[in-house]
């Protein structure tokens, strides 16, 4: 259960993060254009792409479970004491 | 190299945010620890906002050159009557002799001076980059107002020039007319060789020494 659910978390971040690299990108070469339509290049696709990945990061990070959930953490036994 | 220099810091922000995301996305491990965590917030959402910010002002900022309105092949005219050899066409002499930077030529004379005039400036260069490319351009290029003395009085009012000129104290009523842009500068008959591109083949232009 854990296993799929680290699966999904890696799937997704690679997906924004090639979302925000790609639109990175993108707006880089752009300026390296002079040229009007370098702007819209930037605006139409570069800020899209980034958008989209940061709106997909976002969509990850909430649809986490809680932390208190995700983490198997060991029962803590109360020493007993010992006579 | 020169040219790379103000587009430098904009280039830093987006390589630094490329290589936490690629870091974060190679290991995605690394978001189980909480610095893990607070890294990917940076690279996945700060980073990149700042790096599109710089981008979009590095882009505004580029928009004012003078090279950059003459990207559209229909404002060549426009740009080549700056090198008009005769100090009466306006454009030209202000280009030649520097009254205007040489780099921000156009955007200088035809931004507003106004507030938000630098915006409304923007939204024109859209509507300019619609019409060249998603719609068919007027032939030949109009202004959509007419020149407002407001533009040419951010530079002059207070000038020696302009304020003790004998035509324009030819009478008390002509100062007061210009400055409330109810006689224009450029089409009352005073300043009206502008670019004249119609012309451009009957005229002399001036070669600058390299």
């Amino acid at each position: 259960m854990m296993n799929s659910q680290n699966q999904l978390l890696g799937k997704r971040l690679r997906l924004a993060g090639g979302l925000i690299i790609s639109g990175l990108v993108v707006q880089a070469v752009s300026l390296f254009w002079n040229h009007p339509l370098s702007f819209i290049v930037f605006i139409s696709v570069g800020t899209l792409l980034l958008a989209a990945g940061i709106v997909t990061y976002l969509l990850t990070i909430v649809s986490l479970p809680p932390e208190d959930q995700q983490e198997s953490r060991p029962p803590i036994h109360k020493m007993s004491k010992t006579p | 190299m020169r040219e790379l220099l103000p587009i430098a810091p904009v280039l830093a922000v987006l390589a630094i945010t490329t290589v936490v995301v690629a870091l974060v996305v190679l290991r995605p491990g690394l978001t189980a620890v909480r610095g893990g965590k607070i890294l990917a917030f940076f690279g996945f959402l700060i980073f990149p906002v700042v790096a599109a910010l710089l981008g979009f002002e590095s882009h505004v900022e580029r928009s004012k050159e003078t090279s950059f309105c003459l990207g559209c092949h229909i404002m060549a005219p426009y740009g080549k009557s700056l090198y008009v050899d005769d100090p009466s066409y306006i454009p030209a002499s202000h280009f030649q002799n520097a009254r205007v930077p040489r780099d921000q030529a156009c955007y200088t004379c035809h931004t507003d001076y106004s507030i938000y005039g630098g915006f409304r400036s923007k939204i024109r260069g859209l509507h300019h980059i619609y019409a060249q490319y998603l719609s068919t351009p007027q032939q030949p290029v109009k202004l959509y107002h007419p020149y407002n003395n407001r533009e040419c009085l951010h530079c002059h009012l207070g000038a020696r020039s302009f304020e003790q000129g004998a035509v324009h104290n030819a009478d008390p009523q002509t100062m007061i007319d210009i400055k409330s842009n109810k006689l224009s500068c450029v089409s009352s008959g005073c300043h009206e060789n502008v670019h004249d591109v119609s012309n451009a083949g009957h005229l002399k232009y001036w070669r600058p020494q390299q």
